[in-house]
């Protein structure tokens, strides 16, 4: 089994946690590196490694309410990923939530999971 | 350093533009943090609301972002950290809307390329830049850099109105390219 994947958080990129024993993805805190790319890119690898074997369950849990551009871009293909293993048989579903009362982080995060069929909800955070 | 300049005068055009604050130098990722931080502070001090706020927010990280990466004057940090360098600042309009600002020199090429692209967005509507900010982002490709060519539809897609922007001739040929992006208080 491939060994628990933790990103340390820092001001300006989430804190990462892919835990193959709990089957869970936590992703966790505002985006805005200059490069997405050093953030994200050991993220879309170790997901790669975490499907190998078939039917995995993974639940994935976004606290992210603010992305640069560079940040948008890596979870729109990070979601497409999850797609592409959740359309091979992998049970995956994923939650964002949104900070309570505000819409229009809420149609954000709707139009990056327009294309998904995977199950999702965009839920609020209680305060 | 020649310090013939006048700071007063440098004050008084800050005032008289309503300019709440500006910074010229590198812009690293800390430097975009305390920005960051004392607009947040400040439009909250003022009451904005929290969707402003991070409208704001949003257009000075990509403003900022671009500089770091396209300003073709750059310094070399520690551990051999290559940043641009430029002017970036937050006013306000006599109707009450913020406007960030931006300013820095680019090659001729990279001017021209802008050019195309600032235009090219300015034509269109708000949906259509919906469409076509949901289409980079599908479609595109993202660089080594981070750069994952949105960074302008970003910016449009906050502001709600022609990004209004400028290039001058600089010295060495260089373009000084300037923009100023307008952030609505309301819908």
């Amino acid at each position: 089994m491939m060994k628990k994947l933790h990103i340390e958080g820092t001001r300006y990129s989430p804190r990462i946690e892919l835990d193959p024993e709990t089957r869970t993805l936590l992703i966790e805190g505002d985006s805005y590196p200059e490069n997405a790319v050093d953030v994200y890119g050991p993220l879309i690898t170790a997901l790669d490694e975490y499907f190998e074997q078939p039917n995995t369950p993974l639940n994935i849990k976004m606290l992210s309410f603010f992305q640069n551009t560079s940040s948008s871009k890596m979870i729109t293909d990070m979601l497409a990923r999850l797609q592409h293993f959740f359309d091979m048989g992998h049970p995956v579903e994923l939650t964002w939530f949104y900070p309570s009362d505000d819409l229009e982080i809420k149609d954000t995060f709707e139009l990056f999971l327009e294309d998904a069929s995977f199950p999702y909800s965009i839920t609020q955070l209680e305060e | 350093m020649n310090t013939s300049f006048d700071v007063h005068a440098i004050y008084q055009l800050m005032h008289d533009s309503h300019i709440q604050f500006s910074y010229k130098g590198p812009i690293t990722q800390d430097v975009l943090i305390s920005l960051g931080d004392t607009i947040k502070e400040e439009l909250h001090r003022d009451d904005c609301d929290a969707k402003v706020i991070r409208r704001v927010f949003s257009v000075l990280v990509e403003a900022a972002h671009n500089i770091l990466k396209y300003s073709s004057e750059k310094t070399v940090l520690d551990k051999s950290k290559t940043v641009g360098i430029g002017l970036i600042g937050i006013g306000k309009t006599p109707e009450g809307c913020f406007v960030v600002f931006s300013g820095n020199f680019v090659s001729p090429t990279e001017a021209e390329d802008i050019k195309t692209r600032l235009d090219y967005i300015n034509t269109l509507s708000p949906s259509e830049l919906t469409r076509n900010y949901q289409q980079q982002m599908r479609q595109g490709t993202i660089s080594a850099n981070g750069s994952a060519g949105l960074g302008l539809y970003e910016v449009a897609r906050k502001s709600g109105r022609p990004i209004d922007y400028s290039f001058t001739p600089g010295p060495d040929g260089m373009m000084f390219f300037e923009m100023k992006i307008v952030v609505e208080v309301e819908d």
